[in-house]
């Protein structure tokens, strides 16, 4: 008999001779995160703006977990919704990109969850030029 | 011979628990730090155990911390977890379960 897996703030539905699992939302947005960093062409996945860093710095100064800003998870009893902000390589085919981290992830969550995942969206926020790090001949103006 | 439930306080519980869940591998108990849920007493205290007594029946809540691979999921472990908890409850006293909650707080991965 399946054992059910629930997050805290569903509803309980739980069965009552085996009790429920509760998977918090950090743990599902930290999993998204490892298997982004995964997928090649990713470079980061992007920061929070301005007012949700506001509205996260209670649960930053509390929480066990910082990162991952740029990744928001909703999780039901069966399923998932993710929707995350990444920043991509430059020159990387962006619709490429994203089927390849949607599998990457539903992949992730699935096996190792044990969660469908019904739908990842995917917000490319900005592009990183590996050639417009500041190199040292530039970044030092005097000696 | 199983003892009378008067006899079975949730220190012995809590502590048989915390003991024989952290044996399962990829299973690791929250620190103070880590934990949400504790069982306590006078000079004692479990960490990631609650034990809650319902109409003469138990309810327990489990944090955990676990560490996953290919071949160890969550639900793969929770199903371990749960039934070695109930195992070692019900090898301590006659009480029934209602209920056993597990919570995953954190994971690890390992590759």
């Amino acid at each position: 008999m399946p054992e059910v897996i629930t997050t805290t703030n569903s509803p309980s539905q739980s069965t009552p001779q085996l009790g429920k699992t509760t998977i918090s939302d950090e743990v599902v947005a930290q999993l998204v995160e490892i298997a982004a960093k995964e997928v090649q062409g990713i470079h980061s996945i992007a920061q929070q703006g301005i007012g949700e860093q506001i509205a996260g710095l209670t649960q930053r100064l509390s929480g066990r977990w910082q990162s991952g800003q740029g990744i928001a998870v909703e999780v039901g009893e069966r399923e998932v919704a993710i929707d995350l902000r990444i920043i991509a390589h430059y020159g990387i085919k962006v619709s490429d990109l994203a089927v390849r981290l949607r599998q990457a992830i539903i992949e992730r969550i699935e096996s190792l969850l044990g969660l469908r995942v019904k739908e990842v969206n995917i917000q490319v926020s900005g592009l990183f030029f590996p050639e417009n790090k500041p190199t040292e001949e530039h970044s030092r103006r005097v000696e | 011979m199983t003892k009378p439930l008067h006899l079975i306080d949730e220190r012995q519980i809590a502590d048989a628990v915390a003991k024989g869940i952290s044996l399962i591998p990829g299973v690791h108990m929250p620190n103070e730090l880590e934990a949400d849920v504790s069982t306590v007493g006078p000079g004692w205290r479990v960490w990631g155990i609650g034990i809650h007594r319902v109409a003469g029946e138990l309810d327990i809540a489990i944090e955990l911390l676990v560490t996953l691979n290919k071949t160890r999921s969550i639900p793969t472990i929770s199903a371990r977890v749960r039934r070695k908890a109930r195992a070692i409850i019900q090898s301590l006293t006659t009480e029934p379960i209602r209920r056993l909650n597990l919570r995953i707080t954190d994971i690890f991965i390992e590759e």
